[in-house]
């Protein structure tokens, strides 16, 4: 019998925060608070990536077998965001990979898949996330929404066993019509009616069978936890959700936000219950076994930017650069160049060189067969910040890095709005969105400053 | 090796020529060179038409000169097409297969604005958004760090270039600067300001190379081609991991062959005066070194110290240069031949460089992917 557990949680947010009261002024209205947004080269996709590959940093890919994408939506319609993923992580081309998209339950939808695929495999399952809500200017999605990604590992042998679950399925729920199926809950909003006995139904189920003491809420508003609360009569239970306060309302992200305070403050022996509404809601619960045993990795979550210009971040969170001359079809036949972070070894000249080809582009010995892993931290060997190459902020910064153990990769900067870098100053590859030209996202690695 | 000769050079004004097309510009030099080298359009075996966006294929001479089934081959190589197609011509010359050879170098770039040149994609994402300012922007920062040099130095080159360039009735921007015109422009890819890159400027430039004979017969035998390289390389530098970014090992190369060819072993005192690529402030001082004027890492010192400057020592780009006289890609390489010819002829009014037998011209395009030098000098 294979006991499915997690083993770690990855949080994202992005280096940029905006104030709410900022957004709201603009539109003669008031808000409290930050909110988290994407840089322009950040989907739901990249951040995903941001905290799958913070996820596996130090214990590596080599037991993962399948890849789980569950959020609200992806960048695409017709095609596996989790393809995308596993092939950053450079995972084989047999690796199952599953999106699951739909409501804000969709992440705890996630899990569940995961604890299943596990139990008839054995296999780690990483499930991953990304949430990004902009909606039109002056919209409840503009003032109050988030940007975050997250990740988490399930396998044998972590610290929170995942062990049953309850469904309610109610399909009336917030806006439900059309497209427009965003189950946002911005603060301040009411709870939908169907919510609070359904939830509150399933969720006493699931603390009597499995005795929790804490329960986890997969939201990020602050009135429902207390409204549920209220439905639990006098039971010694501590809630924990997400507070929108300084992120903005998260979705589906919320959940695995909560999950790990939650984790972070768990006893061996106690059982948690995780509520996911949506659609109704899903509870699942989980018992502790080692909870330091659950790898917590938070990025970004201190030394935000916080933004004083609002048409600038309008700019940021809507710009798409679509006129790049660019095919579909070569960047499919490049995609394992582009995406797996190996470089060539020449056979002859030993250098380590990125992107691989099979001839040496120092001493142009042909045929370069061997490829081998490089680095996602560097150092600038020389840089420049170009006015010319096209961006929402009016310039990039692109750079040379030497890479920790060889090889040289010329990527451009991000997530800064600062005139320069450094030679010699430490960085790290990250996934970005390229530009959109060819009617595709044209993913590709970038790299930060490392503060 | 049998020795050619240039008997005529042409060059329209180098600006924004809204009122004339590719054509026109290219039917302007090649018809001042003809004249100046006083032989007719029928007398010319070979054409060799340079360009690196304006020009799609040798039938351009076509419509430009009335060319009709002679030999006419379009030459690009990035910004050195213009000097390659004049090494083609002399190519063709030396081997007998021409006589008289026209090279034409010519671009068209001011009829859409547009910031610089833009950026060009060549892969869905690898090498994303770099643009030419930016690329050679990466060695001159590497530079200043190795050497510890800062933006006064390469501004230094600009003003150089702008006064001799105020002397030129042919320059695109004739007007003197100072030092701290340059450091105050707004910034285009640091350390790069407005005034450390070259202007995106319209031009043609046209040379005519005959054979020995032919120069004899004509009373031209005057300036004669004497060395010549051309060296290329992959476009990516950035993925070499052991390209230092302190200089371009294709000038180098090309500056070997053509030293070679013309038996030159002390460059700075065999030759007179160069005309070399400065498509950007930093890329002139890196030029010095790869050159051979200067010693890796000192370059900066001959500009430092007057060397280069038109009364200097030894002058480098007496006609101001990409930075001044302008670059219409295509035709910059054939536009230095020009002025080679020019000077060596003393032609050059206010700019001219006194005693001058022997000058050199430089492309370097890419960056560091591809370089042509070309030596000429006064037959003795």
């Amino acid at each position: 019998m294979r006991v499915p557990a997690l083993k770690g949680i990855c949080l994202y947010l992005p280096a940029f925060r905006i104030e709410k009261g900022l957004i709201a002024s603009q539109y003669m209205q008031r808000a409290r608070g930050t909110r988290t947004f994407r840089w322009f080269d950040e989907d739901e996709c990249t951040m995903a990536i941001e905290a799958s590959m913070g996820v596996v940093e130090g214990t590596g890919v080599d037991t993962i077998g399948c890849v789980i994408y569950a959020a609200e939506k992806g960048p695409y319609r017709r095609k596996s965001t989790a393809s995308v993923i596993a092939d950053v992580l450079g995972l084989s081309t047999d690796t199952l990979t599953v999106d699951i998209t739909g409501s804000e339950r969709v992440s705890a939808e996630g899990l569940l898949v995961a604890k299943r695929i596990c139990e008839a495999t054995g296999q780690e399952v990483l499930v991953t996330g990304g949430f990004c809500e902009h909606g039109e200017p002056g919209s409840d999605e503009d003032i109050h929404g988030g940007d975050a990604g997250w990740a988490m590992v399930v396998g044998e042998g972590g610290g929170i066993v995942l062990e049953e679950f309850w469904v309610a399925r109610a399909n009336v729920f917030v806006k439900w019509e059309r497209g427009e199926d965003t189950y946002f809950l911005p603060d301040g909003f009411t709870v939908p009616f169907e919510l609070l006995p359904t939830a509150a139904a399933i969720l006493n189920r699931a603390i009597e069978k499995s005795g929790a003491s804490k329960v986890v809420i997969g939201t990020s508003s602050n009135r429902l936890p207390s409204q549920l609360k209220r439905k639990l009569g006098d039971r010694n239970i501590t809630l924990f959700h997400h507070d929108s306060t300084t992120t903005g309302v998260l979705g589906s992200a919320s959940l695995p936000f909560a999950m790990a305070d939650a984790v972070e403050k768990c006893e061996p022996g106690e059982s948690i219950v995780m509520l996911a509404p949506g659609d109704g809601a899903l509870a699942i619960t989980a018992k502790s076994s080692d909870p330091d045993n659950v790898k917590i990795v938070r990025i970004n979550a201190e030394n935000p930017v916080v933004f004083d210009l609002y048409g600038l971040y309008r700019k940021i969170v809507t710009y798409s650069f679509e006129e790049a001359d660019t095919s579909p079809i070569a960047y499919w036949r490049d995609a394992q160049r582009i995406f797996q972070l190996r470089g060539g070894k020449c056979g002859n000249c030993g250098k380590v060189f990125y992107p691989y080809s099979d001839l040496c582009p120092s001493c142009g010995f042909t045929p370069v067969r061997e490829t081998v892993p490089l680095s996602r931290e560097g150092r600038v060997f020389t840089y420049t910040t170009d006015h010319i190459t096209p961006s929402p902020i009016g310039k990039v910064t692109h750079a040379v890095v030497e890479l920790e153990g060889g090889g040289r990769i010329f990527v451009q900067m991000t997530d800064s709005l600062e005139e320069m870098v450094e030679i010699g100053a430490p960085v790290k590859l990250v996934i970005r969105r390229i530009h959109s030209g060819g009617g595709i996202e044209n993913y590709g690695w970038k790299a930060r400053m490392v503060k | 090796m049998k020795e050619v000769y240039v008997i005529g050079a042409g060059c329209t004004p180098f600006g924004d020529l809204h009122t004339r097309d590719a054509v026109a510009m290219a039917r302007e030099a090649s018809f001042q060179a003809l004249e100046d080298a006083g032989v007719d359009i029928s007398d010319i075996d070979i054409f060799y038409v340079g360009s690196v966006r304006s020009v799609t294929s040798g039938s351009f001479l076509g419509n430009a000169l009335g060319v009709r089934n002679k030999p006419v081959t379009r030459v690009e190589n990035f910004c050195a097409s213009g000097m390659d197609a004049v090494r083609q011509a002399a190519i063709a010359v030396m081997s007998g297969q021409a006589r008289i050879a026209l090279a034409v170098g010519v671009e068209k770039l001011r009829d859409a604005t547009r910031r610089g040149l833009g950026f060009r994609s060549f892969h869905p994402v690898f090498v994303f958004g770099a643009t030419p300012p930016g690329l050679f922007a990466l060695a001159a920062n590497r530079y200043m760090h190795t050497y510890g040099i800062g933006r006064e130095t390469l501004a230094k080159v600009a003003v150089k270039n702008h006064r001799n360039g105020a002397k030129n009735p042919l320059a695109h921007f004739r007007k003197e600067i100072t030092v701290e015109t340059v450091l105050k422009a707004p910034i285009v890819a640091y350390p790069f300001g407005v005034f450390d890159c070259s202007p995106v400027t319209d031009g043609a430039s046209a040379v005519v190379i005959a054979s020995r004979d032919v120069a004899e017969g004509l009373g031209k035998a005057q300036v004669f081609i004497r060395g010549f390289g051309l060296a290329v390389m992959h476009t990516e530098p950035m993925y070499d991991p052991s390209f230092k970014y302190t200089g371009f090992p294709v000038t180098t190369e090309a500056a070997g062959q053509a030293y070679k060819m013309a038996d030159i072993s002390r460059p700075l005192e065999e030759i007179s005066f160069a005309e070399v690529h400065d498509c950007f402030t930093m890329t002139e001082i890196l030029n010095y070194e790869d050159l051979g004027f200067a010693e890796k890492g000192e370059g900066w010192k001959l500009i430092e110290e007057g060397v280069t400057e038109l009364e200097g020592k030894f002058p480098v780009n007496p006609s101001g240069g990409l930075k001044s006289f302008g670059h219409p890609i295509g035709a910059t390489g054939a536009r230095m031949i020009f002025e080679v010819y020019s000077q060596l002829t003393g032609r050059c009014g206010e700019r001219q460089v006194k005693n001058a037998h022997t000058g050199l011209a430089h492309n370097i395009g890419g960056p560091g992917t591809v370089s042509t030098v070309m030596i000429l000098s006064l037959r003795s």
